[in-house]
């Protein structure tokens, strides 16, 4: 800001300057009580997996105090863990997450470079077709992918799960495409003057480019099985053994009896999996808003 | 208005005038929609035309390898000294003849009926040795239980005897691969026709005594020219197979009675259009009645929803943005950590908290009573009531969507020309100019598009309904679904709870439509902008 000579200009900044602390203060206020009740519930969620008592219903302050056999009993309680094999059900979810992320990430990240810098008779077609895919809405089919792999006698299997998240991946090309658009082409066409084909293009110069891309499409891609319920739960029906952990975790409160038994259970389990999976996704937010932002500004 | 006029508009007028645009042209472009439709048939069948005439073309020019391909395909290539890819050409068309006489027959025949056999009955007798029921010898199969209980007392008199039934035919197989020999047959025509008019093309090089690619080169004209066929071809695969090959399924079981609940519900048949007349037409039946009214309920409750979810959630996360990223607000980056603390929570756990917090008897009851606005003998009914659940749900969804909407503001807002408020500034404008004229416009321009694709995705909101009150409160005024039941949910306990399959697929067919709809608007819109920047 310029320094103004003119008293009538000075004080009008004068004024101006007061209206912004009087402003500030109550978007302090405002962000604060904002930051609380964001923050509440997931308070609510740890303190209940800490809880002594057993039940839904309960009083806000623990009556009994704090402890921490809920998570012990996850992993040591054996009645507990011949029914709801908590270990096993987050190796299973971590199988299938990193398996979907390599697949997701290698037909998302080929199909959006295609469509972005290759030229081709049915680009357009193709294109087309995707958006039309993209409008039916995904649980119809479920079903009918049910009954697929169940022909392929797939079903309640482990690498189903894999399938279903990472075969149609390559619908969800958008973001990764919006990205690859603004690489410049003269890149492309000074290395096809030298003589190199699309495909030395494609590993030798755009893919060291792309680092934040497939950085964002694995994230989106390896958290899918941590938080998807639906899918795996068709899936995997009642193969306890094969189950992923929101699948898993869910069964502790499928009834009024469990529900009594093992709601802070449920908790504790549900918070050791929040915890690394929120970290994650903090530790690595910036592709993430890159990539919404992307999505946003391209449509 | 030309193009320069509008470019001349300010910001607010654009807008204005975007607005006024996309609505009076709303007609316009619907209409237009359909007779782009009608162009593309006639374009698809013209080109069909066209392949014809080239193939007519190839066997009237060929010479005699050429004409032997329209039976042995590959022939051609082998004669222009392509071996290896002619005996590839000519080995996938064996596979094809294979297939069609192995499977693929019986698999077409099978989709015209979805299986004539539900199911038959045979005889067991008491074995006295065992103690057990073992199966008559003879292995007849009896089509009703009497025929086959009265056959049994002939066959094993004086002995306790009971009949078994067995479920044969299971309809979906035959539809799925009915619906696989369709896809594989049109496949191998395109393949044919594309390989007769190689052939011709390639015959014609040689006779011209121009280069023939050898085998080799061939190869590695796929990492070049072709190159996309290689990178397309597992993702197309895998789209393919559990992406269109389901939808099509799914939309074919509409027109079958894929619903009964009783007996054998993997037996249907196809029914015509039946099942749209029932939601469209109505009372025929009382159950297509109360199927009527579900459906026009939930769609209206869906649409409010849609409505309350996308804008609350657009504005207010708008706002939020803006104060974290008003000048002079410090500690931006842990007010925005927080607020992204409820997208980086696993919804499943965040909207179960949710609901067992807000259930009868949980800790919100308890805080209160404990403050005193509720009397000790009461219970928390927030989940019970029509009114105040679906509130509940929109006001969670807020708390949900709200750092989604921040983000990507926060990312425009920075993008905002810095001069453009530094010369407000200096012009003396108020903060509320600010805002109105420079601010808002310019994030409204560039999220606009994210507001429809938000109300789409809103109108498929599983989660948010699933995990905080599962439809409920139960009503049994609807058929199979609760008050708070979209029609994504509703579609989800039809086939999951009911195996009601084929209304189940009428709904869905009912949400694509509305959904292409919508985006079509959507997309529009963005071409519209994308127009802007080219010209620009």
């Amino acid at each position: 800001m310029k320094l103004v000579n003119e008293t009538g200009v000075a004080v009008k900044y004068k004024s101006q300057r007061k209206r912004r602390i009087i402003t500030n203060t109550f978007a302090y206020i405002f962000l604060i009580a904002l930051c609380l009740i964001w923050v509440l519930p997931i308070i609510g969620v740890f303190m209940t997996a800490l809880r002594n008592e057993k039940g839904v219903a309960t009083t806000f302050i623990p009556a009994k105090g704090f402890t921490f056999d809920n998570f012990a009993r996850l992993f040591v309680d054996k009645n507990f863990t011949s029914m709801f094999p908590y270990l096993r059900w987050v190796g299973n979810t971590l199988l299938v997450a990193l398996l979907s992320m390599l697949i997701s990430t290698v037909f998302t990240i080929s199909v959006a470079y295609t469509m972005s810098r290759l030229r081709f008779k049915s680009r357009k077609t193709l294109m087309n077709v995707n958006l039309i895919l993209g409008m039916f809405p995904g649980f119809m089919s479920m079903i009918a992918v049910y009954n697929i792999l169940s022909v392929l006698q797939l079903d309640g299997k482990l690498i189903a799960l894999v399938i279903v998240y990472s075969a149609s991946s390559g619908m969800g090309f958008y973001v990764a495409k919006g990205f690859f658009d603004t690489i410049s082409k003269s890149l492309d066409e000074a290395a096809k003057i030298d003589g190199a084909s699309n495909a030395k293009v494609f590993f030798k110069i755009i893919f060291p480019l792309s680092k934040p891309i497939i950085v964002y499409t694995m994230l989106l891609s390896f958290m899918g099985p941590w938080v998807d319920y639906i899918f795996s739960s068709i899936i995997l029906g009642d193969q306890t053994q094969n189950y992923t952990i929101a699948v898993g975790l869910y069964q502790l409160i499928s009834s009024i009896d469990r529900e009594v038994e093992y709601f802070t259970t449920f908790f504790a389990g549900a918070s050791l999996i929040s915890i690394p999976i929120m970290t994650l996704f903090l530790l690595t937010q910036k592709y993430y808003v890159g990539g919404i932002t992307g999505g946003a500004v391209k449509g | 208005m030309t193009y320069i006029e509008y470019v001349q508009l300010s910001p607010l007028n654009k807008i204005k005038f975007k607005f006024v645009d996309f609505f009076k042209n709303f007609g316009k472009n619907f209409v237009k929609f359909f007779v782009n439709i009608y162009y593309g048939i006639i374009r698809f069948f013209k080109g069909i035309g066209r392949s014809f005439k080239e193939v007519g073309y190839a066997f009237k020019h060929g010479n005699i390898f050429t004409k032997l391909s329209f039976l042995f395909l590959g022939v051609g290539h082998m004669a222009s000294g392509q071996i290896i890819k002619g005996i590839m050409l000519f080995l996938i068309e064996v596979l094809f003849i294979f297939y069609m006489i192995m499977t693929g027959g019986s698999a077409l025949y099978g989709f015209t009926t979805l299986g004539n056999l539900e199911s038959y009955f045979q005889c067991q007798y008491l074995d006295p040795t065992t103690g057990n029921y073992v199966l008559d010898s003879n292995n007849y199969h009896f089509l009703d239980q009497a025929s086959a209980t009265e056959m049994c007392q002939v066959l094993h008199p004086g002995q306790s005897i009971q009949t078994s039934i067995v479920h044969c035919d299971n309809s979906f197989t035959f539809l799925l691969f009915g619906v696989l020999a369709i896809c594989i047959i049109i496949g191998f025509v395109f393949y044919y026709i594309s390989i007769i008019k190689g052939t011709i093309k390639l015959q014609e090089r040689k006779e011209a005594k121009l280069h023939v690619n050898s085998f080799i080169e061939d190869v590695k004209d796929y990492l070049d020219g072709k190159f996309h066929r290689v990178l397309l071809l597992l993702p197309i695969i895998g789209v393919s197979v559990f992406t269109i090959l389901p939808i099509i399924d799914m939309i074919l079981m509409a027109f079958t009675n894929y619903n009964r609940a009783t007996s054998y519900p993997r037996f249907f048949s196809w029914i015509g259009i039946d099942n749209f007349i029932t939601l469209f037409g109505g009372g025929l039946s009382k159950s297509g009645g109360i199927f009527q009214h579900t459906f026009i309920k939930i769609l209206g409750w869906t649409i409010i929803w849609a409505i309350f979810a996308t804008f609350l959630n657009y504005f207010f996360g708008m706002f939020t943005a803006m104060l974290i990223n008003k000048k002079g607000i410090k500690f931006k980056k842990i007010f925005r950590t927080f607020l992204v603390f409820s997208i980086a929570m696993p919804q499943f756990i965040s909207l179960l908290a949710f609901n067992k917090f807000f259930a009868k008897g949980g800790i919100i009851e308890d805080i209160l009573k404990t403050i005193g606005f509720m009397s000790s003998s009461d219970s928390l009914k927030i989940l019970s009531e029509t009114v105040s659940a679906r509130v509940f749900i929109i006001i969670v969804n807020i708390w949900i969507g709200i750092p989604y909407t921040m983000l990507a503001v926060t990312g425009i807002l920075m993008n905002v020309p810095e001069d453009l408020y530094e010369s407000a500034q200096i012009d003396g404008a108020s903060p509320l100019t600010v805002y109105t004229k420079i601010t808002l416009p310019y994030v409204l321009f560039i999220t606009g598009p994210k507001l429809i694709t938000d109300f789409v995705g809103n109108i498929n909101n599983f989660n948010v309904i699933f995990f905080l009150t599962n439809g409920g409160p139960q009503t049994n005024s609807y058929l199979d679904a609760g008050k708070t039941d979209l029609l994504v949910t509703w579609l989800y306990k039809l086939t999951v709870n009911k195996m009601n399959y084929s209304y189940a697929s009428v709904i869905g067919i009912m949400i694509f439509a509305i959904c292409a709809i919508l985006s079509l608007i959507a997309y529009r819109h963005t071409s519209a902008v994308k127009n802007e920047e080219d010209f620009a």
